[in-house]
């Protein structure tokens, strides 16, 4: 009978980086998001707004008309991002949408099919994965907020009625990304958070849009019944608008403000939800075997 | 007849699971043997009525079994995977169960079940807490319940310790012995041929062979087979067996040497003999052609 | 038969209990409490009728028996799928139709009773704001009625996509869809097509039985189309139940348990 040598050998060949086991772990994810027929519906819908808006600006092109929402850089913000009636943002539900579908399988998944004793029984630490996933959601979330914005500010850009510097065209765009990072930064560490919570992807699907919607409604119903305005900080959604709608320089006409308050309090909110989420994620993962 | 497929097809979408099986199966313990993705629990599960034919027709004990309840009460199915209310006992599971199946006394038909399965004295713990064995011997209780006169059971014996599978075998006999006919599913030969002599089997879909365990093991042995021998010695030992025709096919590797055989048991029978008489010393002898993989090849080249 | 049906309604029950579901709803049922006592408590302007009007309105009848819906909808039949569990119940002596019957009928009575509970609670919540407190036994009766009624009609429908959606996370967003943008956004369109959604039809419902029929600020939002009367919304929501529920039924016939080896 044959006998093999059973002592240790230490492994001899080159490891890659850090970053580049992270990048598989993200490109991983977002492989599975663009093959999934419901995200890439959803995608269609948010770059189908901008299709609408091109359609109207060609019109009022063609009219020499000179729409009012055009004026300043109010399309992108009431007229894309912050469009919605009664503080319930349409681009939000649909990124809402998005992150449910997507960001809610990527930790409940894993712990369903007990895959993290896999990836933590090799050399990915818990940094790397926790960094992988949230990267890979924000990644996915940020196609379908800056790629529409950014199709949007080419579409104003080439049909836009006003004549702008070229400097103040830049500052458009870096708004809009500062914008699209606003929305999506936040979302992605709460949905992380909700996925870590349960082996069942449906239920933390359900969680987050709980929590979503549960926001605007309690701050919809304290507005109602104290008559105060602070309640609008509850609302998630204003948040976002509010804070996202701060980026972009003021030119013309401004419109009104979602919130009556500053930077400091929406950020304050959004950010420390962000960092709290993400540490909850951190703590879960450093216990693979009590979560399994 | 327990039961009678005919022409039967089954795809999911572009991959055909089923492809033309006509088969008969009658009372006793029937093997189904095939490789995994043969189609094995593709047809149990057209047999049950979980699954719906895409094409051609079957009967179990005589009806239909699609949307069936009056025949589904009949059938006592052990599935391959595990699908538990773990927050359950394993008692009250199989007692919810037979009550379900319109069991009357739903507790002592569970008692009765947890007792021929061995599983007594975890009978009180949840669900959640069992071993792999234990697993396995609840969906059996499960399957055996409310008194079935037909028994499909996916692969019982997967992932089962050597000790497990004996109590299973046993199990699985007895209540065969009982009066029940059973057809059981396993990509193992020797789990079937311990089980029963009546096996059928599918490979990619098809039903390649039926009949008895001893002719697929006259097929193993008849079919031209692969042999390995690791030595310090390859062309020496090569000469010896090649000398008198029991070897058609010779292949030297670094520290060993490939032979082919038409005859396998005379083969092996000489190769001690020739081993002494080259002074060569074998370190291994293996064969890639000795289990199920290599019938089905051969079967499916025939 | 019988006995084989009040064993599963019986098994229905207890599952409903199990797993993350259950602290999911009891997350859902206790958030309109939360609301109530935050309104009650840190406003000096707020009535507690008018709290306890605006949670109902807003949070009760126009989310939580939706989430509620979706959270067992899915989990009865998706979630018994993915299971492998699903397999035992259609193995039973009851067919698959009277399966989703009984599942939908002990879900949606449970569901009713925790949701009475609920409002019971939001209305003694509401209470500890100064004014006139909600009539308590009256108002929380009637909106429980209305959820109830809500609860019948979401359901089944959230049943049927999972039956016929693959996983259930397709469930989920084919169930979460047309929720949110016909339910949620629909609804508050100044359009003829607002009178249709259920929620405004609950809505119609409520102003009979909770309001008097006496519209007042919470209705403001109707514009350009009129919120359905007592008797028309009772008709449309009883057929809209039916529909979903024939639906649920005819999926669960149809549907082929393919398990592991299918994807």
């Amino acid at each position: 009978m044959a006998v093999h040598d059973q002592s240790y050998a230490a492994w001899t060949g080159a490891y890659t980086s850090r970053w580049a086991r992270i990048r598989a772990i993200v490109g991983m994810e977002l492989v599975q998001a663009f093959s999934n027929l419901w995200l890439l519906l959803l995608l269609i819908l948010a770059f189908m707004i901008v299709s609408g808006w091109l359609i109207i600006l060609f019109f009022a092109a063609t009219q020499q008309v000179l729409p009012p929402f055009a004026i300043g850089n109010r399309l992108y913000r009431d007229g894309f991002y912050n469009l919605g009636v009664a503080n319930l943002f349409f681009f939000s539900m649909i990124l809402m949408l998005l992150a449910a579908t997507m960001g809610a399988s990527l930790i409940a998944r894993d712990r369903r099919h007990n895959a993290l004793v896999m990836y933590f029984s090799r050399a990915i630490t818990r940094l790397d994965y926790l960094a992988g996933k949230f990267l890979a959601l924000s990644a996915f979330l940020l196609t379908a907020t800056f790629g529409p914005g950014l199709l949007l500010w080419l579409v104003v850009t080439g049909m836009g009625p006003e004549r702008l510097t070229f400097g103040q065209r830049l500052g458009d765009l870096g708004a809009i990304a500062l914008h699209s990072l606003i929305l999506v930064l936040p979302v992605s560490a709460m949905v992380l958070a909700f996925s870590s919570f349960t082996r069942r992807t449906y239920v933390a699907a359900i969680l987050w849009v709980t929590f979503f919607f549960a926001s605007w409604i309690f701050s919809t119903v304290l507005q109602g019944t104290l008559k105060e305005d602070w309640p609008k900080l509850i609302s998630w959604m204003s948040l976002a608008a509010h804070l996202g709608d701060l980026c972009y320089p003021v030119r013309g006409l401004s419109g009104k403000r979602v919130l009556d308050c500053g930077w400091v309090e929406p950020f304050s909110i959004l950010g420390s939800v962000t960092v709290l989420s993400l540490l909850l994620v951190w703590r879960r993962l450093r216990s693979v075997e009590a979560l399994e | 007849m327990i039961v009678r497929a005919e022409r039967l097809n089954k795809w999911y979408g572009r991959v055909i699971a089923l492809n033309e099986v006509t088969l008969s199966i009658g009372p006793g313990i029937t093997g189904l043997l095939g490789p995994n993705g043969a189609g094995k629990t593709s047809f149990l599960r057209i047999v049950i009525g979980l699954m719906r034919e895409s094409g051609g027709e079957i009967r179990v004990l005589g009806e239909r079994p699609w949307n069936n309840p009056g025949l589904a009460v009949r059938i006592g199915y052990c599935p391959e995977h595990d699908g538990f209310y773990e927050w359950m006992t394993g008692r009250e599971f199989v007692a919810a169960l037979a009550r379900i199946r319109g069991v009357r006394d739903g507790r002592a038909a569970a008692r009765e079940a947890i007792e021929a399965v061995r599983l007594s004295e975890v009978a009180d713990r949840r669900i959640a807490t069992y071993s792999r064995g234990m697993r396995q011997r609840l969906k059996l209780a499960q399957a055996v319940a409310h008194r079935p006169e037909f028994l499909v059971l996916d692969e019982p014996l997967t992932g089962c310790d050597p000790i497990v599978r004996q109590e299973l075998i046993a199990l699985i006999r007895g209540l065969a012995a009982e009066g029940k006919s059973v057809l059981v599913s396993s990509h193992v030969l020797h789990e079937i041929e311990a089980l029963t002599r009546t096996i059928a089997v599918v490979h990619r879909g098809r039903l390649v062979a039926e009949g008895e365990v001893s002719e697929i093991r006259a097929l193993i042995d008849r079919h031209p087979h692969t042999v390995k021998v690791r030595t310090d010695r390859p062309r020496e030992l090569a000469a010896r067996l090649a000398s008198d025709g029991d070897v058609v096919e010779i292949r030297f590797e670094d520290g060993a040497v490939w032979l082919r055989t038409p005859r396998p048991d005379a083969f092996y029978a000489k190769l001690p003999a020739a081993a002494l008489e080259a002074g060569a010393a074998v370190e291994e002898i293996s064969s890639p052609d000795d289990n199920l993989e290599a019938v089905f090849r051969y079967l499916t080249e025939a | 038969m019988l006995r084989a049906a009040a064993a599963f309604a019986g098994l229905t029950l207890r599952s409903l209990a199990s797993g993350k579901r259950a602290p999911a709803a009891a997350i859902l049922l206790l958030l309109p409490a939360v609301l109530a006592l935050l309104a009650a408590t840190l406003g000096r302007k707020a009535e507690a009728a008018t709290v306890f009007h605006h949670v109902v309105f807003h949070y009760s009848l126009g989310f939580m028996v939706y989430l509620l819906s979706i959270v067992y909808g899915i989990a009865l039949s998706s979630g018994e799928i993915e299971d492998g569990t699903v397999g035992y119940l259609y193995l039973g002596r009851l067919p698959r139709w009277l399966i989703v019957g009984v599942q939908a009928g002990v879900t949606a009575l449970a569901l009713t009773g925790l949701v009475f509970l609920s409002l019971l609670l939001t209305a003694l919540a509401s209470g500890l704001a100064p004014g006139e407190g909600p009539r308590l036994w009256r108002d929380v009766g009637a909106c429980t009625l209305v959820a109830g009624t809500g609860i019948l009609v979401a359901l089944p429908f959230y049943m049927a996509c999972g039956l016929v959606f693959r996983t259930p996370i397709g469930a989920v967003a084919s169930a979460l869809v047309p929720t949110l943008f016909w339910e949620l956004l629909v609804t508050g369109w100044p359009i003829q097509f607002a009178a249709w959604t259920v929620t405004n039809n609950l809505r119609g419902l409520l102003l009979v039985l909770l309001f008097d029929g006496r519209p007042g600020p919470l209705y403001k939002y109707v514009k350009n189309f009129r919120i359905p009367g007592y008797e028309e919304a009772s008709i449309y929501l009883s057929v809209l139940a039916g529909l979903f529920l024939v639906l649920a039924m005819a999926a669960a016939s149809a549907r082929s348990i393919e398990g592991k080896e299918a994807r």
